[in-house]
């Protein structure tokens, strides 16, 4: 029995030296490239959300829930991340339900262009923050590339150990709890790199969107009837990656079948007022804050006239919540202005400040 | 008990020829053994100004033997995973994609017809004149036709008979 | 499976739990479903060739056992009657009956072997001295997992109860278990029936020591290989497969990794093997005793891959030593060419037979027949120089100092190292190349100019691998001192044993060589 104790008392520290040891090998995802604290910050939201919305960088760095919420009471989460496509945003869609049940969803439809797993990288900023569940579990089986094991999901240990000679003092600092980085899954930026145009598109041969891509909309719509959520299709202001008419005829198409609404914002740029010389930060792939907040002034307005939204500015429940989230939002406004006008750049965000 | 010895023989033989595809964990792995890529059969790959183009080949040298592009377009990938890069040399466009902070072809693709495919086909040629130099195409549709081979898909698409875009892409 | 995949581990992590959960007297019947299952999930295929492998030895060995039996009993019955000569008349026909048994168990299981493995070696062979017109083309085959185990083990099962010294298996589903256990397919030992019978069949009942030292032992094991051996393999592969970049000096380094790859990824591996069969209360016959501590390459090769050489020996040089014509050669030769010559034909004619089945039993390849023989010449050479270090160590009585023995260790290793290099490059004549680059160019700056780096292993990975070198040398120190250092230290202290595995567990999870950014090698003697 002794023996048995001391075994046990061994097994169990092991695995606590392991934990631990796991927890500082992840990347910790705070400075520079943050997109992927993105999915887990959700999981820190005390009040529930009116409008969810679920998709790729076109959604979280182009829309600002504060402004939602400022201009029109809206309040609302960006469940985003890099690169996520369609079979993601319906597991998080589904992560998202055991916690909330949003009156509006919104999607941005250009991963529908990806019909199979894409990268290891993008998958794991997606799938590593998400909260363990049937939703996970079947997300990450769903997005696997070929060389990825399940088991190296359920042991980050596994996939990250060799990452021992790379820790900086972020896999420290942030070994126990993270900061925010996201503004309700928003990602600020608040630099400008005018667009300079694009190549021209590269003619396909197929221009029907992927069968696996399409099943996982469909679900997605399916499960959204089934809950009494209103979904919503859009295409961000963004012309770039190329957004083929052949794929917006598809999208009005489905959006008709199934009684849904579809709006595609690029041919919108100028009634949005957006200007795409100053209101992006990388050279017209994503808006910047100042677009940003143009945009969501716009579809905030849309979704205001095309939904029924409760205004929730009034509600005290809500209000003291959403005055932090603004205070902090426009702090950190400040900061990345006041560090544009010391620098001439952005030092403590973005490229410039990721380590190593 | 001579018989006993050819039946044992010819059941060697019997089961020795009951093989199929070879198995990759048996092979000889001291280190020098076959790679990868050995075993892979090469795709498509398209001659430009001395370079041979091949997709998934590394750009840097391609892009050293081609020369300055006459237009060239970079994007960020989200998350800083690299850059997406377009250069173009007029009727020839070549897209690449970044792996750890390698940049490999993604595509080619040849915008007129003063350049054609190594097996000679050029813009404007019929349809006809494709599968002629080509064979049947693996999949043929009423604006395309498309040659898969190795990591290649070669696209021909075709408006009035004629085709009108050369494009070889990343066989998924 | 490879020992290193997460599929390995869930596998053994699964038979463990399920074997002891059988009763002891059946806890077999769990391995031989364990190890059929093991090739099926591979190749179902498979299965077919090891029945044919099982089939053959149990029905020639029952008949030949039967033969044994029967001799025994008439001999005895005869006792009396029977003059000395009837009883070698006797004796002379039953061996002819059994051998025609024995001949259909080798012919079976070495025929399989040798053609899934050699007939593409033979086309090749043949056609490179054929012109392109009348070339042979190669076939496709399949080639069983761990053939070159099994069939080994069986051939010596075959061969022992012909020459009576085992009786054989009346259960065929215990010889099929023997035949495939499944920790031994991936890199052997080759096991002889009476030794891992034994315990096979009838394992020690489930006691913490055991399980504790079995455990440890395959810890052991990982450690060496997936924090030393599949780091240093990115390094061996990028050497050797460059060739024309990496001469002279790499070549030395290229030497010098590979040997420190190949005993850790393959002493690792028997540890890995052993370890699980302990941790199941079978023993498994050991396969290393320090070889890289051996004083010549006699005793090297008495201290590496054991039971492989103890196989060729008790299989190839015995009886090629015993059978007549041999021994008419050498009464021929001792009568004409004179003692010296005569006391020699012998010894070298099997040593070589050994020495060129060994290298062919390595791989299909020309590399590894010249490994085979270079093996062969060097120990031919040491044997006659025998006499001259002999005077020579008598003159010199600091022989016997540790600098000394610390010098022929190197040479050894060196030596060894640098024939092995024939398993590294291409061809033969690259290698003698490579290795002829070793002594003319001296390009020292490799050590020092960081193209070190370059190697594909960073300046982290080389302080893992010499805290790990550094730790597997100290754990040899002391077992030359006091045996077993995993039941050192657990006789005097059960906790410090127990931390000391989960320490070394947990080192092998954060610092081995494995998963994103390194390819996870397979055993080097996984083809055999």
């Amino acid at each position: 029995m002794k023996r048995f104790l001391k075994i046990l008392l061994v097994v169990v520290l092991t695995f606590a030296a392991l934990n631990l040891l796991q927890r500082l090998l992840v990347p910790k995802y705070q400075t520079g490239i943050i997109e992927g604290s993105m999915i887990e910050e959700y999981y820190n939201e005390a009040e529930n959300h009116d409008v969810v919305m679920i998709g790729d960088c076109e959604l979280y760095e182009n829309i600002s829930p504060v402004t939602l919420y400022e201009e029109y009471g809206i309040t609302s989460y960006i469940r985003g991340s890099a690169q996520q496509l369609v079979w993601q945003s319906y597991y998080l869609l589904e992560d998202t339900l055991r916690y909330e049940t949003p009156k509006v969803v919104v999607f941005n439809v250009l991963s529908l262009k990806y019909d199979k797993p894409q990268s290891e990288a993008y998958n794991r900023m997606t799938l590593d923050g998400m909260e363990w569940s049937s939703a996970k579990v079947d997300a990450i089986k769903a997005s696997m590339t070929e060389d990825e094991k399940f088991v190296e999901y359920l042991f980050p240990i596994l996939r990250y150990h060799s990452r021992w000679s790379e820790l900086t003092s972020d896999d420290f600092k942030y070994l126990f709890e993270k900061d925010l980085v996201t503004h309700n899954g928003y990602y600020m930026r608040a630099d400008a790199k005018p667009c300079m145009g694009f190549p021209d598109p590269m003619p396909l041969a197929d221009y029907t969107l992927g069968e696996n891509a399409m099943k996982y909309l469909e679900k997605m719509t399916k499960l959204c009837k089934e809950k009494g959520i209103e979904l919503i299709l859009i295409k961000a202001p963004i012309e770039y990656p190329h957004w083929y008419d052949e794929w917006d005829v598809q999208m009005e198409e489905y959006a008709k079948e199934n009684g849904l609404k579809y709006i595609n914002f690029i041919p919108l740029q100028e009634e949005i007022g957006l200007d795409m010389t100053k209101d992006t930060y990388d050279a017209g792939l994503h808006l910047n804050v100042w677009g940003a907040e143009k945009f969501s002034i716009y579809f905030g307005k849309w979704l205001k006239e095309n939904t029924e939204l409760p205004d929730r500015r009034r509600d005290e429940k809500y209000s003291s919540v959403w005055e932090e989230k603004t205070k902090r939002y426009e702090k950190e406004k400040k900061q990345q202005t006041d560090e544009l006008e010391k620098y001439g750049k952005l030092v403590s965000f973005g490229a410039n400040a990721v380590k190593g | 008990m001579k018989r006993i010895l050819i039946l044992t023989l010819l059941l060697c033989l019997v089961l020795v020829s009951c093989g199929g595809e070879e198995k990759n964990d048996e092979k000889v792995n001291t280190p020098d053994t076959e790679t990868k890529e050995n075993t892979v059969t090469p795709g498509y790959t398209f001659d430009f100004k001395g370079a041979s183009v091949a997709l998934d080949a590394k750009m840097e040298s391609i892009a050293n033997t081609l020369g300055e592009p006459s237009s060239y377009f970079e994007s960020e990938s989200c998350a800083y995973q690299g850059l997406d890069k377009v250069y173009s040399w007029g009727s020839v466009i070549i897209r690449t994609y970044p792996k750890d902070s390698v940049d490999y072809v993604l595509s080619i693709e040849l915008k007129d017809d003063s350049v054609s495919t190594p097996e000679g086909v050029s813009i404007g040629d019929t349809a006809e004149s494709v599968e002629a130099v080509y064979g049947a195409p693996t999949e043929k549709t009423s604006s395309a036709l498309i040659y898969r081979k190795g990591n290649t898909v070669l696209t021909f698409l075709v408006s009035e008979g004629e085709i009108n875009a050369i494009t070889y892409t990343r066989n998924a | 499976m490879l020992f290193t995949s997460y599929e390995f581990i869930a596998f053994i992590a699964a038979v463990f739990l399920l074997y002891y959960a059988f009763p002891l007297k059946y806890r077999w019947t769990l391995l031989l479903v364990a190890s059929l299952g093991f090739y099926a999930i591979a190749d179902p295929r498979y299965l077919i060739f090891v029945g044919v492998t099982v089939v053959s030895a149990y029905f020639t060995c029952i008949k030949m056992d039967a033969m044994n039996l029967e001799q025994t009993s008439y001999l005895k019955e005869h006792k009396e009657e029977m003059s000395t000569a009837d009883k070698k008349k006797y004796k002379e026909t039953m061996k002819k009956k059994k051998r025609v048994f024995l001949l259909i168990g080798l012919l079976v299981n070495l025929g399989i072997l040798s053609v899934t493995k050699y007939t593409n070696f033979v086309i090749e062979s043949i056609n490179s001295v054929l012109s392109d017109a009348s070339r042979l083309s190669t076939v496709e085959l399949i080639i069983p997992m761990g053939i070159s185990f099994y069939t080994f083990q069986t051939v010596s099962y075959v061969i022992d109860v012909y020459r009576g010294t085992e009786r054989a298996e009346k259960n065929i589903f215990k010889l099929s278990l023997f035949v495939t256990f499944f920790p031994q397919m991936v890199q052997g030992p080759i096991s002889r029936f009476g030794q891992l019978s034994k315990t096979l069949y009838n394992p020690e009942p489930l006691n913490s020591k055991m399980i504790s030292m079995g455990i440890g032992r395959i810890a052991w094991g990982y450690f060496k290989k997936v924090v030393i051996a599949d780091r240093l393999i990115t390094a061996v592969t990028e050497l050797v497969s460059k060739p024309e970049s990496y001469t002279g000096t790499y070549v030395f380094i290229a030497m010098l990794f590979y040997a420190f790859e190949l005993y850790c990824d393959f002493t690792g591996g028997i540890d890995i093997t052993i370890g699980i069969a302990n941790t199941m209360g079978i023993k498994v016959a050991e396969n290393f005793n320090l070889p890289y501590f051996s004083k010549n390459i006699k005793e090297y090769w008495n201290r590496w891959h054991i039971t492989m050489g103890t196989w060729f020996t008790d299989y190839i040089f015995y009886p090629i030593s015993v059978c007549s014509p041999m021994l008419k050669l050498s009464k021929w030769s001792r009568a004409h060419l004179g003692s010296f010559i005569g006391k020699r034909v012998t010894v070298y004619l099997s040593s070589l037979a050994v020495w060129f089945t060994t290298g062919l039993w390595h791989g299909a390849a020309w590399n590894f027949i010249v490994w085979g023989l270079m093996n062969f010449v060097v120990i031919m050479i040491s044997q006659e120089l025998e006499p001259l270090y002999t005077k020579f160590h008598k003159k010199c009585p600091w022989y016997k100092k540790a600098p000394y023995t610390v010098f022929q260790i190197i040479r050894t290793i060196l030596l060894m190292s640098a024939i092995r290099m024939f398993d590294c490059y291409r061809n033969v004549p690259l290698t003698f190349k490579m290795i002829g680059t070793m002594f003319t160019e001296f390009n020292l700056g490799a050590f020092t100019d960081g193209s070190l780096l370059g190697l594909g292993i960073s300046g982290a990975d080389y302080i893992i691998l010499l805290a790990g070198l550094f730790v597997v040398l100290g754990v040899s120190l002391i077992k030359v001192r006091v045996g077993s250092v995993r039941a050192f230290i657990y006789e005097r202290s059960e906790m410090l044993y127990y931390t000391a595995v989960a320490v070394l567990t947990i080192v092998t999870f954060v610092f081995g060589a494995y998963g994103v950014g390194y390819d996870s090698s397979q055993f080097i003697y996984n083809q055999f």
